[in-house]
């Protein structure tokens, strides 16, 4: 096990380096020459050239990733194009929130798949049962950009509610105000988690279905046990490993969701800051973001995997 | 995307009834009403999309000035929007463009994935070092930042792709098979489809793997068979059956892909009827402003619509095929697992 | 972009009633001053009409509180001879020589000028005499709290003059022909007296020293810059300092404590804050988190609003002006191509779906220039919409029944108008048979790849708004606006000719008469720019906030520097 952990470990900066790698080459050759979307009408073929010297980008292309990715180790992953300021600090006030939205969105949908993927897995066949698979593939099919739009619409013309609107530009502080925190971002937290939500009920459902077929479960009852103690003691613990695993696949997806609810939702997030580059070309933010967000994402899958050998002793990763 | 295809199933042990087809048929979709269902809506869908000159009503980028804004009524089944576009007919032709590029990212997609895939399974050694280290890579990217990651490189009009598309092959770079903006959306669909490149090509690789373990592919290697003729005779067909149920997967998922980056405003562009750009921009600020609601409620229902109806074919394929876990058995859960749509 | 520059000019004249009309119109100017690239000093608003919204309840004004507005155009940066895009905030920290008002069209002297001599007739000597105590802010830098002095302005003509990112050099070239020799071609006799003098006669030269690019910044802060720019931050002597800044979050101004005037500006904070969603920023309005709108108002929303005593609400004729560019190049160069394109444009139609029914025609100079416009009535009568003549010019011109080809235009997200006019023009082009694809490109592209290469065969943009004659028909000019050429390839000696002529012409009634002249041959020839409408630039505000004026009205020439007399009833 320790063996696999280290070897994962060690995998991990390979990747890292070879995706920074894959970023940096692809936003450098491929799109053509960024300088002119820095200088716009004023541009001329000697403007050009300067600014390709001031920005180093004569340089081969070698030594320009070579640079950047010396700079990477020290949190220096260069500078904004369009606001000149260092990526860095453009991620200080966006990064937390993104995360704090992420978290809340996984709280939300444990918190709306379990339960009723137990209940409907308990109670097979029945009414119960029969809802709680309808809504979940309604659920599982009603794209999270689509939920939050009709929520603002419809929030807005029948409950006159409307999204906090960030008036201040920026996310209240989970540590100053947690209250104002939580009303700007529970509401896109649970149009994030609801899709998640519905995977995790259907997986909770039926991973429960085949551990209640097991034979211990057959003798837990036969012992007299109630169905609660069955269930919680005995079902729920086994039950819950795939649904582990899924949440660690799901991390890729909710990323994704993030940016599409953070574009709706306005939240100055990563996400939303992604798209905002995309759209000015700002390909020195694009290009950070990238690694960053596919550097989480390994490394979240890599305490997924750890996590899976800890709830399941059977597994031993060698 | 989804990073590891749960495989469906084969039909034929249900098939196996020796009654006429059609009645086969029909038993089947009386036990399995959601993805019958499911069928018939991808039906219509089709319908739309082949024929959506002549089932729309309405020019999709007609403009009225005298119908602005208008609420659903019979006229405009659906309201017109701020131009007085009638917004059944751009639902329709968006579901054109949905397919279409649905269509083309998949087959390009499972294509090239599945050329990988092959190569890297069969030859091994340093061929399948290299590209399971470049597919890793491309792994590590969530897939819908790898997407955006994509067009942002190759979406603009000046990107070298783009233009070598534009300059050395015949595609067009206007209207074209009633789509506009033919090219652009072209390179959107080669976006989509790089994407799907790479979970295909995981999965074949391990496909690949399993078969050549196969005695009879030792067999022919002994007899001398060339390794083209063994990948075509031995791993190819038994590979098809698993790249169609791939195809089938990630096809709502392209098409959610679609949706989701031109709900961005990084995908097809105005005046271009697109479920996911039409649930933007300013019909999304008339929703919620001016409580204009149906400019974007029906493409989004339209495009769940879509979804749903791929997720209850799913769920019936997968009911078919294990039938002790009515209701979805677990890893997948349904086409857009993990992508986060 | 073309917002900025409307904004720009509102602020001059509107003062911080332009930050609310600043910040309106920014989207839609901001959208096109990027595109043009330049920096206009506009005021878009025009003039001559006055605000039809409510009129401020007048109070005594009060100092203190703060005042938070939105924008829905991302600050790419603060330095004022650089950037484009964050004007407006460029004048609340730095001092100008003196300020504009674009609806008499003169120039007051509230600023760091004190007085201007023109000894010479033909107009081309300026003197300056400078104000004594006008000094820095207490920022962190070099040259902080010390006076301003000709050597300042000085130092700041020689960079703006050579700042290679300004779109329109004409003027700086006419004081000296080689930049280089630039600083060379000012005097200072003394710390408070600086003059040039120009090669020939610019009579829009006094309108544009007036423009936000033209911000004045201590030379020790220059000289401790060195090669590295403002864009970042604020080094000025103007009414507020910068607190804090972020240019796609926001961006925070405390008061200036060593302002020149006494007891001004009159608030102590002015937060603008980024939210580039339209509907966000205007429920952000509405629920009383902003006191200033910055959303870019329909017709309609803002008859709502003025509808409401809660707030105050203006409009003025906005410059805005998106065209119809094409290359000459087949078909384009056939005058009869040109203008069955141009008369099968129903402007009426266009008035009423785009402008919310409340605009007007636009010549080459925008309507809402009255004293420079070509009249309604000429314009109607030419512009008359008829499709069957424009079918006919089509066959005679060897295209019967139409032809095919592909208008690109810039995508500014948050703002639809260009893309909603470019579909509502495709559609009228249909019913004549000219078949239009429709190409969005990203904006930074567009410009890069598209405008600036001449990479086009038709394209539809804003051109940079501004409210002085000479930018409008810059445009057609063989030079352009660049100078260094327009992008359609259309050159008309004869209207270069006159375009250079009215630049010259000190006597206004003869300038106005060439100018119309000027436009009367460029429409006849359809030169590739057709215009179309202008509709209005809506504003709003809480009425708890008091503007010197609203958007649309006479500033009269009394008030101080922007954004010094704007305050707020809450504390």
């Amino acid at each position: 096990m320790r063996e696999y952990v280290v070897r994962r470990l060690l995998l991990i900066p390979l990747i890292i380096i070879g995706v920074s790698f894959l970023t940096f080459m692809t936003f450098r050759v491929i799109p053509g020459d960024t300088t002119v979307f820095i200088c716009g009408l004023g541009c001329t073929d000697e403007v050009i050239h300067d600014l390709r010297a001031e920005l180093g980008l004569d340089r081969p292309v070698f030594v320009q990733y070579w640079d950047w990715l010396k700079g990477v180790p020290q949190g220096d992953l260069g500078r904004s194009f369009q606001t000149k300021l260092p990526v860095t600090k453009e991620l200080q006030t966006r990064f937390p929130v993104t995360l704090e939205l992420l978290i809340l969105a996984v709280i939300f949908s444990l918190v709306l798949g379990i339960p009723p993927g137990i209940l409907s897995a308990v109670r097979p066949g029945t009414a119960v049962d029969f809802v709680v698979r309808v809504v979940s593939v309604f659920w599982l099919s009603i794209p999270s950009f689509y939920i939050a739009i009709l929520m603002i619409t419809f929030g807005a013309s029948w409950f006159s509610w409307s999204p906090p609107n960030f008036a201040t530009g920026e996310v209240a502080s989970v540590f100053h105000n947690p209250l104002k925190n939580l009303e700007e971002l529970v509401p896109p937290a649970i149009v994030l988690g609801v899709g998640i939500a519905a995977v995790i009920m259907r997986l909770t459902r039926s991973s429960m279905l085949e551990v209640m077929r097991n034979d211990y479960i057959r003798t837990a009852y036969s012992k007299g046990l109630k169905e609660r103690a069955v269930v919680w003691r005995h079902a729920l613990k086994n039950a819950m490993i795939p649904v582990a695993t899924i949440i660690g696949l799901q991390v890729g997806g909710l990323i994704g969701g993030s940016v599409l609810v953070e574009s709706v939702f306005g939240l100055n997030g990563m996400g939303n800051y992604l798209v905002v580059a995309i759209g000015t070309r700002d390909l020195q933010v694009v290009q950070a973001l990238v690694l960053i967000f596919a550097t989480a994402f390994v490394l979240i899958n890599l305490i997924v995997d750890l996590a899976y050998a800890w709830l399941d002793p059977r597994i031993h990763y060698a | 995307m989804a990073r590891e295809a749960a495989i469906p199933l084969s039909t034929q042990e249900v098939l196996k009834a020796r009654k006429p087809l059609w009645s086969r048929l029909l038993k089947l979709a009386r036990h399995h009403p959601l993805g019958t269902a499911g069928i018939m809506i991808i039906i219509v869908l089709i319908i739309c999309a082949l024929f959506a000159e002549y089932v729309a009503p309405y020019d999709p980028q007609g403009i009225d000035p005298h119908a602005l804004r208008q609420a659903p009524s019979l006229s405009h089944p659906f309201g017109t929007d701020r131009l007085g576009r009638d917004v059944l007919s751009r639902t329709i032709f968006g579901a054109r463009i949905s397919m279409f590029i649905g269509v083309v990212a998949v087959i390009v997609g499972t294509l090239v994935g599945s050329f990988f895939g092959l190569v890297s399974g069969y030859f091994g050694k340093w061929i399948d070092s290299i590209i399971q280290r470049a597919i890793d890579m491309l792994l590590a990217f969530p897939a819908l930042v790898l997407l955006l990651a994509i067009l942002s490189v190759i979406g603009s009009s000046d990107s070298a792709p783009r233009k070598f598309l534009a300059e050395h092959t015949p595609i067009p770079d206007g209207t074209f098979l009633g789509i506009p903006v033919f090219l652009q959306i072209f390179v959107m669909s080669l976006g989509i489809g790089v994407a799907i490149a790479v979970g295909t090509a995981r999965v074949v690789r391990g496909a690949v793997l399993s078969l050549k373990e196969n005695v009879y592919i030792e067999a022919a290697r002994a007899m001398g068979a060339s390794d083209g003729r063994i990948i075509m005779k031995h791993i190819l067909p038994n590979v098809m059956a698993l790249v169609a149920a791939l195809a089938t997967i990630f096809l709502p998922i392209a098409i959610l892909a679609e949706a989701a980056i031109s709900f961005l405003g990084l995908g097809v562009p105005n005046p271009v009827p697109s479920w996911g750009s039409d649930m933007t921009g300013q019909n999304q600020s008339d929703a919620v402003t001016r409580n204009i609601w149906w400019v974007v409620f029906f493409p989004g229902a339209a495009l769940s619509l879509t979804v749903l109806a791929f997720n209850m074919i799913g769920d019936s394929l997968r009911d078919i095929s294990d039938p002790r876990l009515r209701g979805g058995r677990g890893g997948g859960g349904g086409p857009n697992t993990g992508s986060g749509f | 972009m073309e917002d900025t520059n409307y904004w720009r000019r509102n602020n001059r004249r509107i003062s911080r009633r332009s930050l609310l009309g600043g910040a309106a119109t920014l989207g839609l100017g901001g959208a096109a001053a990027m595109i043009v690239g330049c920096g206009g000093s506009s005021n878009d608003t025009n003039s001559s009409t006055g605000p039809t919204g409510t009129r401020a309840p007048v109070g005594s004004p009060k100092a203190g509180g703060s005042v938070t507005q939105g924008r829905p155009l991302t600050v790419l940066g603060i330095d004022p001879h650089q950037d484009l895009t964050g004007l407006d905030i460029d004048q609340l920290i730095y001092p100008y020589l003196y300020s504009w008002n674009p609806v008499q069209n003169v120039a007051y002297f509230n600023n760091l000028a004190e007085s201007i001599e023109q000894p010479d007739p033909d107009l081309t000597q300026f003197i300056f005499h400078i104000r004594k105590g006008v000094k820095n802010a207490p920022f962190n830098f070099a040259g902080a709290g010390e006076e301003m002095t000709s050597e300042d302005v000085k130092a700041s003509f020689v960079r703006r003059g050579t700042s290679i990112s300004a779109p329109d050099k004409r003027f700086p070239r006419l004081i000296s022909k080689d930049p280089t020799m630039l600083a060379a071609a000012f005097q200072t006799p003394d710390p408070y007296t600086f003059s040039f003098k120009m090669a020939t006669t610019f009579v829009p030269a006094l309108r544009e020293m007036a423009n936000p690019t033209w911000a004045m910044v201590s030379k020790k802060v220059l000289e401790a810059l060195g090669n590295r720019s403002l864009t970042q931050v604020g080094y000025g002597a103007g009414p507020y300092m910068v607190d804090q800044f972020n240019g796609n979050q926001r961006i925070s101004l405390k008061k200036n404590p060593n302002y020149f005037i006494p007891g001004q500006p009159l608030l102590d904070e002015i937060d603008i804050v980024v939210i580039t969603e339209n509907s966000s920023l205007l429920s952000a309005f509405k629920q009383g988190q902003h006191d200033i709108c910055g959303a870019v108002l329909k017709k309609d929303e803002f008859d709502d609003f003025s509808a409401n005593s809660d707030y105050i609400c203006s409009s003025a004729p906005s410059l805005f002006y998106p065209c119809v560019h094409m290359k000459m190049v087949p078909p384009f160069d056939d005058i009869r191509v040109r203008e069955a394109l141009d008369i099968s444009i129903d402007r009426d139609e266009v008035i009423a779906v785009i402008d919310g029914g409340d605009g007007k025609y636009n010549g080459p100079i925008q309507w809402p220039q009255l004293e420079w416009a070509l009249p309604q009535d000429e314009l109607k009568a030419f512009y008359k919409y008829d499709p069957e003549k424009a079918k006919q010019l089509l066959t005679q011109a060897g295209y019967d029944g139409g032809f095919k080809t592909k208008m690109k235009l810039p995508k500014i997200t948050g703002v639809s108008q260009i893309a909603d006019e470019a579909a509502l023009l495709k559609s009228q082009w249909a019913k004549v048979g000219i078949q239009v694809d429709l190409e969005e490109v990203e904006l930074g592209t567009f410009i890069g790849s598209v405008l600036l290469p001449g990479n086009f065969q038709m394209t539809f943009f804003p051109n940079l708004p501004y409210d002085e004659p000479d930018r409008p028909l810059s445009f057609y000019s063989s030079l352009g606006v660049t100078g260094a050429g327009n992008w359609n390839n259309y050159t008309n000696p004869d209207f270069d000719l006159l375009y250079n002529k009215q630049a010259q012409t000190v006597d206004k009634t003869e300038r106005q008469s060439i100018i119309l002249e000027a436009q009367r041959l460029i429409i006849k020839e359809h030169a590739p720019q057709l215009t179309i409408t202008g509709g209005n630039a809506y504003s709003a505000h809480w009425n708890y906030v008091h503007l010197p004026y609203e958007l649309g009205q006479d500033p009269g020439t009394k008030i101080n520097p922007y954004g010094c007399d704007e305050w707020t009833e809450k504390a």
